[in-house]
């Protein structure tokens, strides 16, 4: 028979135990992460009694919690996405407030800074006006120091987050390897029961895990999971647990990456984490945090470049040039500072490398990274980190420095010794802002003014109307000296269409510059460039007519002769610069013959592409002396007869001559004078025809061919009657040693012997910078002039003729050879040809060399010299004739503001990728921060939702529902007084039996 | 579906604080008087709102600027009407001197009247603005344009540089005219010539302004410039100062002027003009004489100054006083021109200045008009808004404690 009171103990059991487990869920209802649970009730095992089945009332199975392992997992997944997004958006709506905010932007500072500087324009001699803009530039460095310290913390704060995040990673992993170990252990001991609140525990970590970052859960066997994060890196197998760490980047040191060790390898897993908290952290970095700072240091290095450059081409108030403005952006600590070596390259740590900003327009806000690619030490490759782009791939020299062109820096290898494997990390921008720093301390320091100021002559009869000038580079030799052009210039019009420039530096004298620029087209009616634009042609100057050994005498019984014209045979090249490789290519060589006229030579090489050639031809005739007719001679008395390429100059003619132009000097004087010389060849039209000219100052006479034909002179006459030769090229003694206490001069002596020593040096193009030095005590003028003449011959200068030297009014020494050409009495005559002297202009990568070294035409080697100034002047209008304009230095401009304003205008122009101002790239930062915040928070929005919407699920699920535990509280509660009526009502049962055996 | 407590409870919350949040960012739209908080509130607008900032920064800029334009211009125009006021005395002194009657006494009672006026006409051509700067020097704003030289007249110091101001994004406008071209750079009647002491020089010599001997030689030598060169005391036995007279072009001395000795402020006669050197020159030393067709009106009143008191009564000095008189007529008439001509500029520049201006507010109303549309706020539709929200969380506050007090404990 069935026992009733044993079937209603169970039933009391069961109601006990179901309200216990009630009771539990109901105290449980706040507890987070826990399952509710429900108790498993089952029937006993029937009693076979007499043949049937007599149930033996109930027992609990089990208890359960009520769980669905895909919600779960749902929830997870969710968790990861949502806290990714939701920490992208906190940090980066921070930088986002931090940029558009008034207080704490950059737009106001730049506003400000050059709001300051149009109050300076207005009143550039105004101290306070420009006290204002020093500090208004302070003000604009501070804004960017400021908000590039606030980038900066928040990567420092970031730093620290990562590292707490691991931390917590490292902790949940650690108690879910311990719940494993647990969760086994119970679920053994219990015999496949399970531990419900071990499971609702480790449940719980892992969601908390995979709010810190995304996870994969794989269970094992039933009771174990394995957590893997990222790209399948595990954290916890079983019960052991693998260590995440923060470490310093291994390439830029100021970004930390998470490195896991696994089997004693470290891997570097920072890119391969998604999901999570430290995802959204590593996402704000990458897409926030650091372009945002390498696009403020572009802006930065934007505005330095371009203030800097253009302060530096002003004066300021004290006519002082331009310093920079801001600090040197490329000082070798910042430059070295750009790039950083891996931790990893190879021992010992001796590589320099520099980054140097060239073109702020062409700069990335791109980090970069070299590679020393192998097998060989040198090979390297140079990757932009941005798009992944390989933007150079070549191999270095050991040449220090090695310098490459990338995206508008200039990688420089300084020192060390390169090893394949290397790995440098360049970052051009990123300091930009932070290094920012002011130059300029006092308001007169401010360039507001240009260097160079016109001057259009009050003499001028024509309308043309110069530019006040332009200056484009200041590191040219006319800016060498603060405060002064060299040389100060004088535009000369020799015709309403042409114009000589000339070097000013004595305004009663002006010379042609070297290289010259005489002879210059003028176009009316368009705006001219009167100075050279291009900044990239050079000249190479030959070294001119020589004065041969002596004269030729042409026989009057022989065929005529030819005398030379000095210059000897030679070979020239040009070599060209060949833009893909690198290296300089020879074109074929010019021969040329012995004694080629210059016109010739200039005209075979201006057939060349890229060269202009000019020559010149200049002769020097001083001191004419008249000879005397020997009676005893077998000649005739005759008077002089002096010939200048065929063409008789000494000819007396009748009164209806069509040979010069009138009025000529038509009486012969004895001797020739250098004024009747120059007015007979200036009055004859074939000269005139052929670029013939001549200039005498009284003393002596210069014939000019302009195109740089031979000029060959015949000399017949008495014995005697001649004059002095040369090519009229002054060499200047240049004093080296102690000034001379008294001017010198020609007519009177000089005591060397007190003080000194008194050196000189001289430079003989083609030959070498010989010294003198002058000693000795001297009576007369004539010995002090041949003392010098001694000292000079004594040098191993070589030359033809005789030295004549002069010391003009100022006592400045100059010498030349001249040679005697005299006429001997007979028929014949002497001969002297002079050759000219060749200009060539060649494009650039050009250059001009010459061989043998023995010949005259060139130097081996020759220099080039930049036929630009540095600045530009132009001019419309008509000029006349003889219209004058100076370009001189601009002193006293204290109310110039040219200069400033073209500061000013910096503002207007597209510094940023060549297309953006420096407020549009300001701009565009605050809109991509802003784009970046706006889209992390419509997606963690929408993850917030499909957040929610599993945590309901869950919830649903799992999750207490006080009503229904409630219910059951009533249900159970009646359960368990059923069942103890079912006690009683066995108790009964037993009494009455009981009662009747009584 | 099945509700846990904790999903309801934390739910109702969640509910509240989302129409917090609401709230508050109406509020904070409200008090702020923006519809745009933060970029991310909407990148494009802000980037937009930016561009319009700095475009009304510029413009305030270029507002500053116009105002300066103007003083400038209208300070140089009061200058250039007193220059014309004195110059039409002066015509009229001019006229007077050149009637027969005068006698040498006179002319000089009337030649120091000029004087005087000269020195007025001067004193407003080194007329400084309100910053302290000579506004006809050019460049050189703090040196005097016209200062007086040692050998009588005045020589102009300034240079042709002229200011510009940007006025707008591209137009600029010239703040001021140079001494030069208004009051030196005048069409003479005559050829004429002006001289200047070579920057070079080393001693102390100066070359004063020189007069015309005789225009016919001085026109047949034009427009041939020359100068005087000191020669080496040698260059003479005994040794003594002497100087040569060479012709620019060519450096070829002038027929009978080579090393003549020289006595300071002496006459040295060439080519129809007469200077005087004075000082100490050195060797080497050169002074410039160029040939020009213009002369300043300083020198013009100046050489008129000169003549008055120097021709005498006689028939000969008539003629030479009617010709210097007539010359001297024409020679004012042409300053008056040009400087006519330069007030008329200056009124032109104003125009464009006022032109400027208008178009540049109305250029900054549009920048500004449209700044307000994009970060400005409607504050009827934000306040109706925030009714709205503010009803919203209040429901939501009340549901929450209406159903969360709802519980079947409650009835056990």
């Amino acid at each position: 028979m069935a026992d009733l009171l044993s079937i209603g103990i169970s039933g009391l059991k069961v109601h006990q135990t179901a309200l216990a487990v009630t009771g539990n869920n109901i105290t449980n209802v706040n507890t987070e992460g826990y399952s509710r649970q429900e108790v498993d009730v089952v029937s006993n095992t029937p009693q076979f009694l007499g043949g049937i089945w007599v149930g033996s009332g109930a027992r609990i199975d089990d208890v359960q919690r009520v769980y669905d392992q895909f919600l779960v997992d749902q929830l997870r997944i969710d968790t990861s996405n949502f806290s990714e997004l939701d920490s992208l958006e906190l940090n980066a709506g921070q930088i986002d407030s931090l940029m558009a905010d008034p207080g704490t932007g950059l737009q106001p500072g730049l506003e400000r800074f050059f709001g300051s500087l149009q109050a300076a324009i207005d009143d550039p001699s105004s101290i306070p006006a420009r006290q204002v803009v020093i500090s208004e530039s302070q003000g604009l460095v501070d804004r960017f120091q400021t908000i590039d310290k606030r980038l900066t913390d928040h990567n420092a704060t970031l730093n620290g987050q990562m590292d707490a995040i691991v931390g917590n990673i490292n902790a949940l992993g650690e108690a879910i390897a311990v719940l494993n170990e647990q969760i086994l252990f119970a679920s053994s001991s219990a015999q496949g029961s399970q531990p419900n609140e071990l499971l609702d525990k480790r449940d719980l970590a892992l969601k908390e895990l995979s709010e810190l970052v995304g996870t994969t859960v794989v269970e094992q066997d039933g009771n174990s999971i394995n957590v893997s994060i990222g790209n399948g890196q595990s954290l916890v197998v079983g019960t052991t647990i693998q260590k995440l760490e923060v470490t310093n980047g291994s390439g830029d040191p100021q970004r930390k990456s998470i490195v896991l060790t696994q089997n004693g390898v470290e891997l570097d897993i920072t890119r391969e984490i998604s999901g999570g908290q430290l995802s959204g952290l590593l996402a704000f970095r990458e897409q926030v945090l650091d372009p945002a700072i390498s696009q403020l240091g572009r802006i930065s290095l934007g505005l330095q470049e371009f203030i800097n450059e253009q302060h530096q081409k002003g004066i300021d108030i004290d006519g002082q040039p331009g310093e920079i403005f801001f600090k040197d952006y490329n000082a070798a600590d910042i430059a070295q500072r750009r790039a950083v070596g891996n931790d990893d390259n190879a021992k010992p740590d001796d590589r320099q490398l520099a980054v140097y900003i060239t073109d702020a327009t062409s700069l990335t806000d791109s980090d970069y990274r070299v590679e020393f690619t192998g097998p060989n030490d040198v090979s390297f490759k140079v990757i932009r980190i941005d798009d992944g782009a390989e933007v150079l791939k070549t191999a270095i020299s050991t040449d220090y420095p090695d310098t490459f062109e990338i995206d508008g820096f200039t990688l420089s290898f300084e020192a060390g010794n390169y090893k394949a494997g290397d790995e440098f990390y360049l970052m051009p921008t990123r300091s930009g802002a932070k290094d920012i720093e002011l130059n300029l301390e006092l308001p007169q320091q401010i360039a507001l003014a240009v260097p160079i100021m016109t001057n259009a002559s009050i003499g001028n009869r024509g309308s043309g109307d110069i530019s006040s000038g332009e200056v484009f580079d200041i590191n040219t030799a006319a800016f060498e000296i603060p405060g002064q052009l060299q040389p100060p210039i004088l535009i000369k019009f020799t015709s309403a269409t042409t114009y000589d420039v000339l070097d000013n530096s004595d305004p009663a004298h002006p010379i042609p510059l070297f290289p010259s620029l005489m002879n210059q087209q003028y176009i009316p009616g368009i705006t001219n460039n009167l100075l050279p634009t291009d900044s990239t042609v050079s000249a190479v100057t030959s070294l001119g007519g020589f004065v041969p050994q002596s004269a030729t005498y042409q026989d009057w019984r022989l065929a005529p002769i030819t005398a030379g014209n000095g210059l000897f045979p030679g070979r020239l090249t040009i070599s060209e610069l060949d833009p893909i490789t690198g290296i300089m290519v020879d074109r074929p060589e010019f021969f040329i013959a012995a004694d080629t006229p210059a016109i010739e030579t200039a005209r075979l090489l201006s057939l060349e592409s890229g060269i202009e050639a000019t020559a010149r031809t200049t002769v020097e005739l001083k001191d004419f002396v008249a000879g005397t007719y020997l009676t005893n001679s077998p000649f005739p008395d005759e008077p002089v007869t002096l010939t200048l390429n065929g063409i008789v100059l000494t000819d007396v003619l009748p009164v209806d001559q069509l040979k010069y132009d009138t009025p000529y000097p038509d009486v012969v004087p004895e001797p020739l004078t250098p004024d009747f010389i120059a007015d007979r060849i200036n009055a004859n039209f074939d000269f005139r025809d052929q670029g013939i000219m001549a200039r005498s100052d009284g003393e002596s006479v210069e014939i000019i061919a302009i195109n740089g034909e031979d000029l060959a002179f015949e000399i017949d006459g008495e014995l005697g009657d001649g004059f002095k030769y040369s090519n009229g090229n002054d060499i200047y003694l240049k004093p080296t040693g102690e000034a001379l206490p008294t001017l010198l001069s020609e007519f009177d002596g000089y005591d060397f012997s007190v003080g000194g020593p008194f050196s000189f040096e001289f430079d003989v193009p083609g030959q070498d910078v010989f010294s003198i030095e002058l000693t000795g005590t001297h009576a007369t003028g004539v010995d002090v002039l041949n003392e010098i003449k001694t000292q000079i011959e004594a040098t191993t200068y070589s030359f033809t003729g005789d030295l004549d030297v002069d010391i003009d009014a100022k006592g400045n020494i100059t010498f030349q050879p001249r040679l005697e050409v005299f006429g001997n009495g007979d028929w014949g005559s002497y001969k002297v040809t002079m050759g000219g002297e060749i200009k060539v202009i060649l494009d650039e990568g050009l250059t001009l060399s010459s061989a043998p070294n023995l010949s005259n035409l060139f130097e081996e080697e020759p220099s080039h010299e930049p036929v630009y100034l540095g600045y530009e002047v132009t001019m419309t209008g008509i000029p006349d004739e003889g219209d004058e304009y100076e370009v001189n230095f601009n002193s006293d401009a204290v109310s110039d503001n040219r200069n400033g304003n073209l500061l000013s205008n910096i503002q207007n122009l597209e510094i940023i990728e060549d297309d953006m101002t420096l407020s549009e790239g300001y701009g565009r930062m605050v809109e991509e921060v802003g784009s970046i915040t706006a889209r992390a928070q419509i997606n963690a929005e929408s993850a917030k939702t499909l957040l929610d919407f599993s945590e309901a699920s869950v919830q649903s699920v799992s999750g207490v529902n006080l009503d229904e535990e409630a219910a059951k509280l009533i249900q159970y509660e009646l359960g368990y007084n059923a069942a103890a009526q079912v006690i009683s009502v066995a108790r009964d049962i037993f009494s009455t039996l009981i009662g009747i055996f009584r | 579906m099945r509700i846990s407590s904790m999903q309801q409870f934390q739910q109702g919350v969640n509910g509240i604080i989302k129409n917090q949040e609401i709230v508050n960012r109406s509020q904070q739209q409200i008090s702020s008087g923006k519809s745009i908080l933060t970029p991310a509130d909407d990148p494009i607008a802000s980037t937009r709102i930016l561009q319009l900032q700095q475009d009304i920064a510029l413009r305030e800029q270029y507002a500053d600027n116009l105002i300066a334009a103007k003083n400038h211009q209208n300070h140089e125009e009061v200058a250039l009407e007193a220059v014309i006021e004195n110059l039409q005395k002066i015509r009229t002194l001019t006229i007077q001197s050149g009637n027969g009657s005068t006698t040498k006494d006179d002319r000089g009672f009337i030649a120091a009247e000029i004087e005087e006026r000269l020195k007025s006409v001067v004193d407003l051509l080194n007329t400084r603005d309100a910053s302290n700067v000579y506004i006809f020097s050019g460049y050189k704003g703090e040196v005097k344009p016209f200062e007086e030289r040692a050998g009588g007249g005045y020589s102009f110091e300034g240079d042709q540089g002229q200011r510009e101001l940007q006025i707008s994004a591209n137009a600029s406008v010239k703040v001021n005219d140079s001494g030069e071209d208004l009051f030196v750079n005048i069409p003479s009647v005559n050829n004429t010539f002006f001289t200047q002491d070579n920057s070079e020089n080393i001693g102390t010599g100066v070359i004063n302004v020189g007069y015309i001997r005789d225009q016919d030689e001085l026109d047949s030598f034009y427009p041939e410039d020359f100068y005087i060169e000191f020669n080496s005391d040698n260059e003479l036995t005994p040794p003594q100062e002497n100087y040569s007279v060479r012709r620019r072009s060519d450096d070829r001395a002038v027929d009978g002027l080579s090393t003549i000795p020289f006595s300071a402020g002496a006459d040295i006669t060439f080519a129809g003009v007469s200077v005087k050197v004075s000082g100490k020159p050195e060797p080497g030393d050169t002074f410039i004489i160029n040939s020009s067709e213009k002369q300043s009106v300083t020198d013009t009143i100046q050489m008129l100054v000169e003549g008055l008191r120097e021709f005498d009564d006689s028939v000969a000095g008539g003629d030479q006083i009617n010709e210097m008189v007539s010359a001297t007529l024409t020679n004012i008439d042409s300053s008056i021109t040009k400087i006519s001509t330069t007030r008329s500029e200056i009124g032109a520049r104003l125009n464009s200045i006022e032109s400027v201006d208008n178009f540049q507010q109305d250029l900054e109303l549009v920048s500004q008009e449209a700044l307000s549309t994009l970060q400005d706020l409607d504050f009827a539709e934000a306040v109706s808004r925030l009714s709205l929200e503010s009803f919203l969380l209040e429901a939501s506050q009340q549901t929450y404690s209406k159903v969360n007090s709802l519980s079947l404990f409650n009835y056990l």
